[in-house]
């Protein structure tokens, strides 16, 4: 058992995320991992976590998370102990887990939000991002992030 | 000549059966106004006038390109016959009288659309002539009727009776164009066409003997002859190339004055061209700054879920420093004081600790609180690591707020920049201004083209001047050439009857020269002194101090000389100009019709534009004075109510017609009672 910092792991994403990874990355985010830890920290601060284990598909490796992220899932494990059991904080496996768990409830926090929800598109089951480089979508999600960050 | 009355159907702007009255309304009065607003048809009025008098179709100031034609029979009435499958007809009736003979010349066209073009013909033309006895004679054939209008007024001064106010101030402009201007007028005034012809003739008669002599001639006479007519050949090939360049430079002002016209469409907008311009690179800027902010937001963004963190990881590293305060990690310490309080039953205050009291069921707890190695490890690890990502964190919100607060102020700029360009779109509107791409194009592109031009009148400029100069030095050579001529002839005893009649020619040649210098030196002379005479009239009373006289230069050029009889003419006013150049005009005219008043009514299109008050006032008490009939074509912008009371106080005001009209080529003149009219409509 090795904490997750030390451990190269898959990351995965409930099914459907990753269509939403792939329209992000290179226009909002530089990498697949921004926008996980972002999903995991709104999960989070709604204290919403997926619970049933759903169908998940591959989005990238734990390895390219930064400090800064590892810090901040650390605090997280720390916040969620009880009792003062730190014990998951060395168990990347499950930490994981519980991240992704977040990250799974925070990405339809991201999608639902008001200033998201207009360029979601359905395509069948899947959900999709529709908009161009007019819409400006790394301004709207920086102040969507900023504007719940002044909620919480 | 006195006109009375002008009557016009179908022509040009003029919709059906039009009448203008120029006689006299009450005894003494000789002033008609006509107002209308540009393109209902003032200056039409003069061109049926001509064309009644004369046939003409054209008038000077149209330019002399021939592709642009002139339509003449109006539009509407063309339509409306194209619907009948027939002709339309349009005719200028213009009675008048001259040295107690009344005129009637009714002359009409013909006009039709075929295959969408218009097409005019040239129709009747009738002139009847009544005696004052009233025997009448009807003239129909062109040729008899030109002779009889010449008769009274030579075509060639016709042009001299319509004053364009835009244009007359040209004159004053000391270029070739002007300057030929200027000579044309004198040697029409002149009427000595036959002595240019005579003077022509004789010079090729010249040419041909001397060449014959040279022929005929050996040695040193012949040597100089052939160097006398080569010079000659080369005298007239340079006169011929200077016309030619003349002729250029005429072609290219008027190219430029297309140009000045077309950018003149721009006038009034330019400075809001220039603006848009001023917006659109700012535009460019500061939306190429807030591509670079996107794709710096790009980057803040790879870590914006940890501002939502914030709160919980100050208290994270709150709970680890106190953990870590609390000895609680790492637990080393704490382990080996624990085991010690348990061996020795001793606390650390000294205290005895027995087995089974709550104390030590107390630090019997706190011992298997001891964490494993792992996760003191990790946590240990995240305190140590967290200062850092809190801090990261602090920067990192900055950051965001610094990037929103950037966007929002680049985008608000951009929104007020788009909204002033809507503003100025709306502004210079309509048509092809609407497509801004093609008004920026085609005012460089016009520019451009203006300033080409400008530099090729130049360059013609600079060639007529070394033709000029390289003629007069040919014409010294020549003078000594014929004199060396005549020297070596009296020399060597040359008296054949060929020499004889070489020298004869050329005498001939120098004396019509002489002649046609004599007349233009007297004309110009007198053209001189009437202009001095009409100018200090109509000049305001300071440049009547300032000015002296008006001289016709022996280049052609006008100018204006001050009391000094130094030129002053670069340093007057464009108002000054213009009544330099009225008092020209008028001259030539009443030289033209050698009396002291004018012949034909003069027409004045527009003439206050640039002339002061006082100008203004002095130019209507005096040019009803100085013409028999005064027709003022004026807008309402230009001839308000205070001309109005300066024109009725000379008391020469009998006639006011409204060109009145609602749809274009619908014009209807319409008389109307000076005391009625109203100057505000």
């Amino acid at each position: 058992m090795d904490p997750l910092h030390k451990m190269r792991l898959r990351v995965y994403g409930k099914e459907g995320s990753l269509e939403i990874y792939k329209q992000l990355k290179g226009v909002v985010f530089s990498e697949y991992h921004s926008f996980f830890s972002l999903c995991v920290f709104l999960g989070y601060s709604q204290q919403r976590k997926s619970l049933n284990k759903k169908k998940r598909e591959q989005l990238f490796w734990s390895d390219t998370f930064s400090q800064h992220e590892y810090s901040a899932f650390y605090s997280l494990v720390v916040k969620e102990a009880e009792e003062e059991n730190y014990s998951l904080i060395k168990d990347g496996e499950n930490v994981l887990e519980l991240l992704q768990n977040y990250s799974d409830e925070g990405m339809d926090i991201f999608l639902e939000s008001d200033q998201i929800r207009p360029y979601v598109k359905k395509d069948g089951e899947k959900r999709v991002l529709d908009f161009t480089s007019k819409d400006h979508l790394q301004k709207q999600i920086m102040y969507y992030v900023y504007s719940f960050y002044g909620k919480i | 000549m006195l006109i009375k009355h002008i009557q016009m159907k179908n022509f040009r702007q003029f919709y059906g059966e039009q009448n203008i009255d120029l006689s006299p309304a009450k005894e003494g009065t000789n002033v008609t106004v006509i107002f209308g607003e540009n393109g209902r048809g003032k200056t039409g009025i003069y061109r049926a006038l001509m064309f009644c008098l004369y046939g003409e179709r054209k008038l000077a100031q149209d330019g002399e390109d021939g592709k642009k034609e002139i339509s003449l029979v109006n539009k509407i009435a063309l339509s409306e016959a194209q619907e009948k499958n027939q002709e339309a007809e349009a005719f200028v009736k213009v009675d008048f009288e001259h040295s107690q003979e009344k005129y009637s010349i009714k002359r009409s066209l013909l006009g039709m659309i075929c295959d969408g073009e218009e097409i005019e013909q040239l129709g009747s033309v009738c002139l009847t002539v009544t005696q004052s006895d009233g025997n009448a004679m009807n003239y129909t054939r062109n040729d008899e009727i030109n002779l009889k209008v010449n008769a009274i007024l030579d075509k060639r001064v016709r042009e001299y009776f319509l004053f364009d106010g835009e244009k007359i101030e040209r004159l004053t402009r000391t270029t070739r164009n002007q300057k030929k201007e200027v000579e044309i007028g004198i040697k029409n005034l002149l009427n000595i066409d036959e002595l240019f012809v005579a003077g022509k003739g004789v010079g090729l008669c010249l040419r041909n003997m001397e060449k014959r002599l040279e022929k005929e001639s050996t040695g040193e006479y012949k040597k100089l002859l052939f160097e006398l007519t080569s010079k000659e050949e080369k005298q007239e090939g340079l006169k011929v190339l200077l016309e030619e360049s003349i002729k250029e430079i005429a072609h290219a002002e008027e190219e430029e004055k297309d140009y000045t016209n077309k950018l003149s469409q721009f006038k009034g907008i330019e400075q809001f061209l220039k603006r848009r311009k001023e917006l659109d690179g700012s535009k460019v800027k500061i939306c190429t700054d807030r591509d670079e902010l996107l794709k710096e937001m790009t980057i803040v963004n790879d870590s914006i879920g940890l501002i939502l963190m914030e709160t919980d990881m100050r208290e994270v590293e709150a709970q680890l420093g106190e953990m870590v305060d609390n000895d609680a990690i790492p637990s080393l310490i704490r382990e080996r004081m624990i085991k010690n309080i348990l061996e020795s039953n001793i606390c650390i205050c000294d205290r005895k600790i027995e087995k089974g009291c709550p104390e030590y069921e107390a630090i019997l707890k706190w011992k298997n609180k001891v964490l494993d190695q792992q996760v003191e490890d990790g946590l240990l690890d995240t305190h140590r690591r967290i200062g850092i990502t809190n801090e990261f964190i602090k920067a990192q919100i900055e950051r965001v707020e610094q990037s929103l607060q950037s966007y929002s102020s680049k985008s608000q700029e951009i929104d007020m920049i788009e909204s002033e360009l809507k503003a100025i779109s709306e502004e210079i509107g309509g048509g092809r201004a609407q497509n801004q791409e093609i008004v920026d194009e085609d005012l460089s592109k016009f520019e451009r083209s203006r300033n080409l031009v400008i530099q090729r009148i130049g360059k013609l400029e600079l060639k007529c001047e070394q033709i000029e100069a390289e003629l007069k030095v040919i014409k010294d050579e020549v003078k000594v050439l014929v004199s060396k001529k005549e020297e070596l002839a009296l020399r060597q005893g040359k008296a054949d009857l060929l020499a004889r009649r070489a020298k004869l020619v050329r005498e001939v040649k120098d004396a019509l020269e002489n002649i046609y210098e004599a007349f233009t030196e007297e004309i110009k002379v007198k053209i001189g002194t009437k202009a001095s005479e009409i100018f200090k009239n109509l000049i305001d009373e300071q440049g009547k101090q300032t000015f002296r006289e008006i001289v016709v230069s022996d280049d052609y050029s006008l100018q204006l000389n001050d009391f000094r009889g130094k030129p002053f003419l670069a340093n007057i006013s464009a108002g000054q100009r213009q009544i330099m150049s009225i008092s020209f005009i008028t001259a030539l005219a009443q030289i033209a019709g050698n009396k002291n008043t004018l012949e034909l009514p003069l027409f004045m299109d527009t003439p206050f534009g640039r002339l002061s008050g006082e100008h203004r006032d002095k130019l209507i008490e005096n040019l009803p004075e100085l013409t028999m009939q005064w027709v003022l074509l004026a807008t309402d912008t230009e001839f308000t109510e205070k001309e109005a009371k300066t024109l009725k106080e000379t008391k020469k005001w009998s006639r006011v017609y409204n060109l009145n009209g609602t749809e274009p080529f619908k014009t209807i003149v319409e008389a109307v009672k000076i005391s009625e009219f109203n100057f505000n409509k």
